[in-house]
């Protein structure tokens, strides 16, 4: 839907007059400007206003709110990414409080759990296309990129600051810390850039060193800036005011940087082992870095063995014919530090081997955005990258994450394309809302927590879901709350966490075995996969081998940026709810469960419904669900077919 | 009323206001093409590890006369057909379909490396994860078979790019290509549990709490009334699927015609009829998978034997697709990631070679009996009518009635294409 000047009558893009030719620079490059409230009445958070505000325009208006049984469980998925449970729910609708004060008392609590960070830090490593394998020809694994992934996780537990999470995966080999611990844990930020999908096989070693400088490139300008720099790696932008220039600048950063990546291109290698160790990043003090960041996230099993296995200890298969397996080594992180310094030369058409002007790095020149600060001739030029993305004036940085959580609060962003502010994105279709919440952002310090508790608490997104009626652009405009299919994380550990198969630790140690490739020995493989009780977010995740369950389920393809989940809806997620393995085993210890704790059809049928839907069942219901457990025999057998139905009902399977 | 469905439901018929809300956008159904299709769909015949042109399809008289350091052609070459062209003795059995095939001499890869060049020809693109051709094919054109997956392949390499080969990148999930075994492959599709009269009660029950769930918190949302197509079409997959792999039910004389049951040729066999029947089906895109064409060493024994794995399945599948008159709108297309050099190789084979190799195509709107595009003397370079492989690419799209430069998806800030910025429509090899 495009909902675009013409309806709000507001001019777009800006045109700078340069020297000697029009440049277009796209809307997102203005400067933050606070807007003023909108005078409306009826809002609960300030950010109601906007949406209220510009729903009168198009004649709609804003729900009804939602019951406190809906409004728990949305609550609880978007928050956990699981169901509150019986007990959870009864307390919240006995709560004496007024529905500000006890639903306030609810997220605050989902907050503070840890099970946060798991649900959370899982939508930003679809935007960083994290993975525990190379992909492309070879495959190997990165036996240390699960570090980077907890590191994420914990940091959205301990409500980092924006600007630290930024600066950490940029240059976090290079910021200061209080302790030992601190430093060890800024450097694995910088995993982030360490993680590409790269071709270990590439012929060419310069194709494969400069591949490796443009998914840095690419990963950095379109997590934090929704920019597709990368587009000008072979000829200036075509749409964006971004040149080849510019490319080469950033470049130079990444020329100058050491990636640890314990992955080794085919020239690097020795005895034909694409894992390596050595080329993982050693971090000091690392024999406490276990308890540091148990202390960071509230969390165990990082200290298993943890600082006791050294990297040539890397566990060698008694016999050919078994996978090559990996000690944990808790020194070991995949980063980028200082390199040797460099400036990077334009390649012509993007030829690695036609080398044009050189260019000095750090020296880019996008119109209307901020400049970088200066690079020193010692310096990679990251710490200023850093500096400059994280600056309370840069209008991209923070717009760009406001859009990214409310994205994941309401189904949609207020700018559509996630991942594409440029001129070929879409258009906000709340422009001064989306500037209300990035200054807020700022002036919160860069507190994730606190912007999604600001959402949770508006009355926009305590609306009933319930939209019988009104226009098509009202429901694009929020006019009700939009109905959200879960992610297949989501859908797996809600059916582990019903059946009571739900293991809440971190699984310890390296996940991944094998060198890549093929053969019995070499070819990569998950150790724990979607048969085991750990959550999802836990799970391997291998490039080009996602397992049928994360394929039906849309998983995104972990080569690519991808801060918005397609959601297709096809045959074989039909086929898995029917008769997948999975499914039916967790139908059945649900069933077994509920024959155990509770007496008499008609108060099973009440229980299940509880359980899974989080409400009472209707008088309709409990009738046609009786009649489905008799058809099916009764008894544990007919409850668990029971329970599988409701487990592949539209109603468990969205957010509502 | 709802009670009565049974088997088949129909929820759709029963429900009013179904019909007055916005019809869900099944992402397969079929679409138009941009212009009118010459071939409705595509069996992509993939030789993994770069088929000798020189021994096979490309006649090369002056390298017959060459001594040390080059390797003569190891096959007698003959006239085939009324239209005369030389094919050789490796491949006897589709010498004599010669007049259905269209041999494009002249293909071309940029990157002699097998990883590479597999997966160029996949997707285009050998420096970056994109979607590959089958992918593109289903998402521009749908698919005729509901109940069927739209792109299939049938026992693909685990390496060299893997699932990168049939995958779908940035485009939605649902047009990547559904890995098959010779035994079926299409996960989920009985149940350890429930007999089907059990699943036509679950079903019952949860389409109507389906429905009731839709119609009560929001009607006018497609992607519910997707959900509860999602299980319609599901419950009649799992029939369907099963029997489009039921070879038995075949009669002997189309197996023999496969060679099914004869140990060379029986594997391939199964998966050159099962492409058969997924294509009369209407199943878009099907790739069959032939491993093993990497010939360094012995040429003459080495290629000799795997041609005769593919060699009477591939004539058997022209021919019995020319009987039931659907070859006029399948194309099938043979290809290699490359072809192999001049020069003996040490193990008397020969060695690697992207600037000239062959592809083959039958039906589909291409002409029969046709040699098309050159090599030079000696079969090292291809100097008529190249065609690299997005003008490949382009003209594959061609056929199926899609414009290679209009086939776009949006994704990070650009329009991408399986060709990117290249392609030429080779418009001669069209009937």
């Amino acid at each position: 839907m495009k909902l675009g000047c013409a309806v709000f009558g507001l001019l777009w893009g800006t045109t700078l007059l340069g020297a000697v030719e029009k440049v277009v620079v796209p809307w997102s490059f203005a400067a933050l400007k606070r807007p003023a409230l909108p005078q409306v009445e009826g809002a609960w958070q300030e950010m109601d206003r906007f949406v209220m505000e510009q729903l009168m325009k198009e004649g709609g208006k804003l729900g009804e709110a939602a019951d406190r049984e809906t409004l728990i469980r949305r609550a609880t998925l978007d928050l956990h990414g699981l169901l509150p449970t019986v007990e959870e729910v009864e307390a919240f609708l006995r709560s004496p409080g007024s529905d500000e004060v006890a639903y306030g008392e609810v997220v605050d609590r989902l907050l503070k759990s840890p099970r946060f960070g798991e649900r959370w830090g899982r939508h930003w490593l679809d935007v960083v296309r994290y993975a525990d394998s190379t992909g492309r020809s070879w495959n190997a694994p990165f036996i240390q990129a699960f570090r980077y992934r907890d590191w994420v996780i914990d940091a959205f537990n301990a409500d980092m600051p924006y600007a630290k999470f930024v600066a950490a995966q940029v240059a976090g080999d290079l910021l200061p810390g209080r302790t030992v611990e601190e430093r060890a844990l800024n450097v694995t930020g910088t995993g982030m850039l360490a993680l590409g999908s790269m071709d270990l096989t590439a012929l060419e070693y310069e194709q494969f060193r400069l591949d490796r400088i443009d998914d840095q490139i690419d990963v950095t300008s379109r997590a934090f800036l929704g920019l597709t720099i990368a587009c000008a790696r072979c000829h200036d932008h075509k749409k964006d005011p971004v040149t080849q220039v510019d490319y080469y600048a950033l470049a130079g950063l990444f020329e100058s940087s050491q990636t640890w990546s314990g992955t080794a291109h085919k020239r690097e290698h020795r005895g034909n082992l694409y894992v390596e160790p050595e080329y993982l990043f050693r971090v000091s003090g690392e024999t406490k870095l276990g308890s540091a960041m148990r202390a960071g996230g509230g969390l165990n099993a990082l200290d298993a063995g943890s600082g006791t296995m050294m990297s040539e200890e890397v566990v060698q298969p008694r016999n050919g014919n078994e996978p090559i397996r990996y000690g944990y080594d808790a020194s070991l992180v995949m980063a980028v530090t200082e390199g040797e310094m460099s400036n990077c030369a334009i390649r012509v058409a993007g030829d690695p081997y036609e080398e044009g002007k050189v260019v000095k790095r750090g020296e880019m020149a996008i119109p209307s955005l901020p400049p970088m600060p200066k690079v020193g001739p010692q310096e990679s030029g990251r710490l200023q990258l850093a500096q400059w993305l994280v600056a309370p004036t840069h209008p991209l940085t923070s717009r760009v994450m406001v859009n990214r959580i409310w994205a994941h609060l309401f189904g949609q962003g207020i700018v559509r394309t996630v991942d594409d502010f440029g001129i070929t994105g879409e258009k906000p279709t709340h422009p001064e809302l989306l500037d209300h919440l990035a200054v807020k952002f700022v002036e919160g310090g860069g507190s994730m927590k606190g912007l999604i508790r600001m959402m949770m608490m508006s009355r926009t997104y305590r609306q009933s879901s319930e939209r019988a009626a009104g226009s098509e652009v009202a429901r694009e405009l929020l006019a009700g709350m939009p109905l959200r299919r879960v992610e297949m994380e989501v859908l797996r550990d809600v059916m582990l966490q019903v059946s009571g198969q739900l293991d809440l630790t971190r699984p310890e140690g390296v996940q991944v075995m094998g060198n890549g490739g093929k053969g019995n020995s070499g070819r990569t493989r998950a150790v724990i996969g979607v048969e085991s009780p750990y959550r999802t977010v836990y799970l391997p995740v291998l490039r080009d081998l996602l397992s049928p369950m994360q394929e039906v389920w849309d998983f995104p393809n972990p080569s690519q940026i991808q801060g918005q989940r397609v959601v297709t809806t096809v045959p074989g997620q039909g086929l898995f709810m029917l008769n997948n393995d999975f499914v039916m085993e967790a139908a059945e210890r649900f069933a077994e469960g509920l024959m155990e704790v509770t007496k008499g059809d008609e108060v099973r049928v009440e229980r299940l419904y509880q359980v899974l839907l989080c409400r009472e069942a209707e008088d309709e219901e409990r009738a046609e669900a009786l009649e489905l457990v008799a058809e099916l025999g009764g008894g544990v057998e007919g409850f668990s077919g029971l329970a599988q139905m409701v487990m592949g009902s539209a109603e468990f399977r969205y957010v509502r | 009323m709802l009670q009565q469905a049974g088997v088949g439901f129909g929820w759709l018929a029963f429900s009013a206001l179904a019909q007055e809300q916005k019809r869900f956008e099944n992402p397969l159904a079929p679409k138009m093409p941009h212009h009118p299709a010459k071939a409705k769909r595509v069996i992509f015949v993939f030789l993994n590890g770069g088929p000798s042109h020189l021994d096979t399809f490309d006649w090369k008289p002056e390298l017959a006369k060459m001594g040390a350091p080059y390797l003569v052609p190891q096959f007698e070459f003959k006239p085939r057909g009324q239209s005369g062209i030389m094919i050789s003795e490796a491949f006897p059995e589709l010498a004599k379909q010669a007049d259905e095939l269209c041999l494009i001499n002249s293909a071309t890869t940029k990157n002699p490396g097998h990883q590479q060049a597999v997966v160029a020809i996949h997707t285009g693109n050998e420096m970056f994860v994109r979607p590959s051709m089958g992918a593109w094919v289903t998402y521009g054109l749908g698919t005729m078979a509901q109940d069927l997956p739209g792109f299939v392949t049938i026992n693909p390499i685990g390496d060299l790019g893997g699932a990168m080969n049939y995958g779908s990148a940035f485009l939605p999930a649902t047009f990547q290509g559904t890995r098959v075994s010779s035994g079926g492959g299409v996960p989920d599709l009985g149940n350890r549990v429930w007999a089907e009269s059990d699943q036509v009660k679950q079903l019952r029950f949860m389409q109507k709490a389906n429905r009731r769930f839709q119609e009560r918190t929001d009607p006018g949302n497609s992607e519910l009334e997707g959900v509860i197509q999602s299980y319609e079409l599901a419950f009649q997959m799992q029939r369907s699927v099963p029997e489009v792999f039921a070879l038995e039910d075949e009669p002997q004389h189309v197996q023999d015609l496969y060679g099914i049951g004869n140990g060379v040729t029986d594997s391939f066999g199964r998966s050159c009829l099962m492409a058969r029947r997924l294509a009369e089906k209407g199943v878009r895109f099907i790739q069959v998978t032939s491993s093993g064409w990497d010939h360094h060493n012995r040429m003459k024994e080495a290629l000799g034997e795997r041609a005769g794995t593919i060699d009477l399945p591939l004539a058997g599948l022209i021919a019995d697709l020319k009987q039931r008159d659907m070859l006029k709108e399948t194309l099938i297309v043979c290809s290699g990631e490359f072809g192999r050099g001049a020069h003996m190789d040490n193990g008397g084979g020969r060695g690697h070679q992207a600037s000239g190799f062959t592809v083959w195509m039958a039906g589909g709107g291409v002409k029969g009996g046709l040699r098309y595009g050159a090599t030079d003397e000696l079969g090292v370079k291809a100097v008529e009518q190249a065609m690299p492989t997005p003008d490949l690419h382009a003209t594959i799209l061609h056929l199926m009635g899609l414009d290679h430069e209009e086939l776009t998806y949006r994704y990070a800030g650009r329009d991408f294409r399986l060709t990117d910025v290249a392609g030429e429509v080779h418009s001669g090899i069209f009937m």
